[in-house]
């Protein structure tokens, strides 16, 4: 869209109503921008020109207003379409998913559902990360995910990275649905969140890194247990003055039998 | 036919290109006024994944139609780096009507409807085709994606593709299913290269996991039934589902085995631990919640991306099934299923291919 096709329809109004979405990334900034009474970009300076484009497409407006969006904008967007009949009439859902390479059915509008009921902080974050339909379905697993409010709000303030922040949620919804109390599920106040939750989440199988094993070592050797997947493995340190010393302690430790 | 399995079904779409045909017929006589014809897919057939409702509706609503594609295809545990036992399925339908917790099927189907395929004719026709494969000691299942048998007392598919194996008597067909329907084909002259073979669990876990499936009893006495008209038979232990009780559970569904059939009825078994695709973990808690064996299951991922109990776990768990069969009977043979070459060598000791007798199973096809 141009200033120069827009010049043609601008319009004099002063009781418009206003959207009630600013988007986080990108939005058209030349001019404000109404749709059938309501202005679509209301966060921008309203000494900008308003004009009318309520003889285009809505959709096609609102892709061209707004660019690609995120999962959690588009949640955001759709959900203030909702406010107005004539704008959530107009919507066509599949085409503005289409347009930014997603597809809207029964299982994105459940989606939609869920990410709505999530503190602004959780969605900020989401947006952040850029997370993805598959990143945040494990909310569609609760009834409702006010739920756990506290603790997304307490998750948007670990800053965790997108894969640290999936698999968490992943954990937190097992564990809030596995009936585990909010206070054991929150952030510790030493150690990690991704290792509590762990811990948590696999009280017969898992090992924290932290687990080091003596079982008859000898004291230039240290042994740690750690994941690598389904498996646990172990990793040997051993401590040397030079290389005549490390042949001595790799002879010794050859000699050492371990009750593993 | 069961009147209260049939009242489950809420539709029956019948394809207007195939609705004068001997499946289609069938499922007109069996459904009466739920069945109807339309012309082209369902129309409430949506793109991308289903969500955990309209996976639910394709467990009620059937779609009898013609299939386009390849029927016969190498089995989906044909991986780099898994042993391979030179399985190849043929799929007749697509989907299940069964609801077991665990359902690779959660991962994958995207319609909601439990399709049947009506032109098996050219399934025949692509497997006459295979002339390579014809002299090969080729395995064949037909429970891939579709139970073979839940559905067969309405298709009777079974006795056709027992009719065809006949021709071809270094193939073996196996019909793998958690039902008990076999009446339908007991009478059938049959080449002595069918296997029919019932995936398993013990009770405790079919209880809470295996939804509309046939009991642990009915499946054992419909393997009898099996056995005693000449059919081999095979037990699959898979997936096995830990729980506190493991071993007790376990144990009695081994002896019960041990105690009801022998090795030479049982040509082969195979064990294999509860496995998924991480992406199937929200299908499955939106649906089972998180009261399931399956949704509480401490799992990890493993090499091939799929999540899986702790490797020693499902050391512990494969080594107690072997163990218990062999003292029962070391003539017992038995297989893990997609489990890599290394957790053969930690429970056997080898590879499949230095079992002598898993060697002509495991040989690859020439």
């Amino acid at each position: 869209m141009t200033w120069y096709a827009l010049a043609m329809f601008i319009c004099d109004k002063s009781d418009v109503e206003k959207l009630n979405f600013s988007p986080r990334s990108h939005c058209f900034k030349m001019a404000r921008v109404e749709w059938c009474n309501v202005v679509l970009n209301p966060g921008e300076r309203d000494d900008w020109p308003l004009v009318d484009l309520s003889d285009l497409d809505f959709t096609e407006c609102l892709i061209d207003l707004f660019g690609p969006m995120s999962l959690v904008e588009t949640v955001e967007l759709f959900s203030a379409c909702q406010e107005f009949p004539a704008l959530e009439s107009a919507l066509n859902k599949e085409l503005f998913m289409k347009a930014n390479s997603r597809q809207w059915n029964q299982k994105t509008s459940e989606l939609f559902a869920a990410v709505e009921q999530t503190p602004v902080a959780f969605r900020d974050w989401a947006h952040q990360k850029q997370m993805g339909q598959k990143d945040l379905q494990p909310l569609v697993s609760l009834k409702n995910p006010q739920e756990i409010a506290d603790l997304l709000n307490q998750f948007s303030a670990q800053n965790l990275s997108r894969s640290e922040g999936k698999q968490a949620l992943d954990w937190i919804v097992d564990l809030h649905l596995m009936g585990t109390a909010t206070d054991l599920i929150a952030p510790p106040e030493s150690g990690t969140w991704s290792d509590r939750l762990q811990q948590l989440r696999h009280p017969m199988t898992d090992t924290p890194a932290s687990n080091s094993e003596k079982a008859g070592w000898p004291k230039y050797v240290q042994v740690v247990n750690f994941r690598q997947g389904d498996r646990v493995l172990k990793k040997m340190q051993i401590t040397y003055l030079d290389k005549d010393d490390l042949s001595k302690k790799l002879q010794r430790l050859s000699k050492t039998e371990p009750q593993l | 036919m069961n009147a209260h399995w049939l009242q489950k079904f809420d539709r029956v779409l019948i394809d207007e290109k195939v609705k004068d045909g001997e499946t289609a017929l069938r499922f007109f006589e069996v459904f009466g006024d739920k069945a109807e014809v339309i012309q082209g897919p369902p129309p409430d057939i949506e793109k991308g994944e289903l969500s955990a409702g309209q996976f639910a509706q394709s467990k009620r609503q059937i779609h009898v139609t013609e299939f386009k594609g390849q029927f016969f295809k190498k089995c989906p545990g044909f991986h780099k780096g898994m042993a391979c036992c030179n399985y190849f399925v043929l799929n007749l339908g697509f989907q299940c009507d069964m609801d077991c917790s665990y359902c690779y099927l959660q991962s994958f189907i995207n319609s909601n409807y439990l399709t049947v395929y009506t032109n098996i004719e050219d399934a025949f026709a692509e497997l006459r085709s295979m002339e390579s494969l014809h002299d090969q000691p080729v395995r064949i299942g037909t429970g891939e994606v579709i139970d073979s048998l839940s559905m067969d007392t309405i298709t009777l598919y079974s006795r056709k593709l027992i009719e065809f194996f006949k021709d071809y008597p270094k193939w073996t067909l196996e019909f793998k299913t958690k039902s008990d329907r076999v009446d339908q084909f007991l009478d059938c002259d049959h080449g002595g290269n069918v296997i029919v073979s019932w995936s398993i669990n013990p009770p405790k876990v079919i209880e809470s996991e295996e939804h509309g499936t046939a009991s642990f009893e009915q499946r054992l006495l419909a393997a009898e039934k099996c056995r005693d008209k000449g059919y081999k038979i095979s037990f699959h232990i898979d997936p096995m589902i830990w729980h506190p009780e493991w071993k007790e559970s376990y144990g009695f569904l081994v002896d019960q085995i041990s105690d009801r059939f022998t090795p030479r009825d049982i040509p082969v078994m195979s064990v294999g631990a509860l496995r998924f695709q991480p992406e199937q973990k929200n299908m499955m808690r939106e649906r089972f919640g998180m009261s399931s064996l399956v949704t509480q299951a401490e799992t990890f991922r493993s090499a091939d991306g799929k999540l899986r109990y702790d490797y020693s776990l499902r050391q512990q768990m494969f080594d107690f099934v072997l163990t218990r069969f062999k003292s029962n009977n070391p003539a017992w043979k038995i297989f893990m299923c997609m489990e890599t070459p290394e957790t053969w060598v930690d429970t056997f000791g080898h590879t499949p291919y230095h079992e002598k007798p898993l060697r002509e199973l495991f040989q690859p096809i020439r």
